[in-house]
């Protein structure tokens, strides 16, 4: 049996080695080109302009303003590639507070000049929203103007009396994609 | 063992006269047969784009993009069809875009509507051809940045993130039936 075992084997090992070559198949491979995959680019810009010009000086009577610009282009002007909302909020209550009589709005500037679009409550909170406010890839921007009026009266000028303040300012303005 | 050693002789012997050739005969006689030995074809081919106007993929968080391609067993419009079946396998890699655009997902659809959702930027599939038979199938790879308002996705829209070799796809085909 095992005599017959190998002389099987080794016929079967003559037979494959006159029978030629290297079994094989057939194979193909393909890459596709590469496709390259970028994010829109999202830019916000807001040009509050100099530490003097939100220093606001502001008496009984006087009207004086602070202006802003924001736009859809970053500091390289780079356009952004998407809608975008826009949100301009403000909170003044300490200066509602210690100045009486005080009125902040929120004016857009056009055409003819500014509108207002916004003012502040009685607590001296003000808020701004507009949908879809800059088009995608098309360098858009929107001047602003914050507006203090201080009606003169007693009790206006009684604060001037109490002596100056100083009172912080702060604008906050958001750009978000326009979904 | 001498019967051993004279059988492994005799066989040794055997190899050695059929490698070096010639039969010993005395009576012989010639003929010639003349045929054909056609080798099987194969073909295998494949081609895709990006499905918009503009042939590229710019996403913004939300958004969604898509890329057909189809598998051929045939070149050209009307080539002739591989004459083997084959089966092949396909890996669709946008490894590099998930880690440059935080969210990136992406969904495979074949010819029959069968989704196959991406394992960290990798969808790996595989499907069959029959031989001597013109097939095409088609795919769609839909990419869709979900967002998740992270820090990340926003760094990357102000960065505008880039990459270069975003969809890769890489397709293999072999003989198949053995």
């Amino acid at each position: 049996m095992r005599r017959a075992m190998i002389i099987t084997v080794l016929l079967l090992m003559i037979m494959t080695s006159l029978n030629a070559g290297t079994l094989a198949v057939y194979t193909s491979t393909i890459d596709l080109a590469a496709v390259p995959i970028s994010a829109k680019r999202f830019a916000l810009g807001v040009d509050q302009g100099s530490a003097g010009e939100f220093d606001l000086r502001i008496a009984p009577g006087d009207v004086v303003s602070y202006n802003f610009d924001v736009s859809n282009t970053d500091s390289e002007g780079r356009i952004s590639q998407v809608d975008m909302d826009l949100l301009v909020e403000a909170d003044f209550s300490s200066v509602y507070a210690a100045l009486p009589g005080i009125r902040v709005q929120l004016l857009l500037q056009g055409a003819g000049g500014g509108q207002q679009v916004a003012g502040c409550d009685s607590a001296g909170r003000l808020s701004y929203a507009q949908s879809a406010a800059f088009a995608a890839s098309s360098a858009s921007q929107m001047q602003f103007t914050l507006a203090f009026s201080w009606a003169d009266s007693q009790e206006a000028r009684a604060a001037v009396m109490a002596g100056r303040a100083v009172l912080p300012l702060s604008v906050y303005i958001r750009g978000e994609q326009h979904v | 063992m001498k019967k051993k050693t004279l059988l492994l002789t005799l066989l040794a012997l055997a190899i050695l006269t059929s490698i070096t050739a010639g039969t010993l005969a005395v009576y012989t006689k010639s003929a010639t047969i003349a045929a054909e030995v056609n080798v099987k074809k194969f073909s295998f081919a494949a081609a895709g784009k990006v499905d918009n106007l503009l042939g590229k993929i710019n996403l913004a968080p939300t958004q969604k993009e898509s890329y057909s391609f189809s598998v051929k067993n045939y070149e050209g419009d009307n080539g002739s069809p591989a004459e083997v079946p084959l089966t092949y396998t396909g890996t669709i890699n946008f490894v590099d875009a998930k880690t440059k655009m935080p969210g990136l997902v992406a969904v495979l659809t074949d010819g029959n509507n069968v989704e196959t959702r991406d394992d960290n930027g990798v969808i790996s599939f595989t499907s069959t051809m029959a031989g001597n038979t013109a097939v095409t199938q088609n795919y769609v790879v839909t990419l869709t940045w979900v967002a998740n308002d992270t820090k990340e996705q926003q760094a990357a829209g102000e960065n505008k993130n880039l990459a270069t070799t975003g969809l890769k796809i890489d397709l293999m085909a072999t003989q198949a039936g053995l």
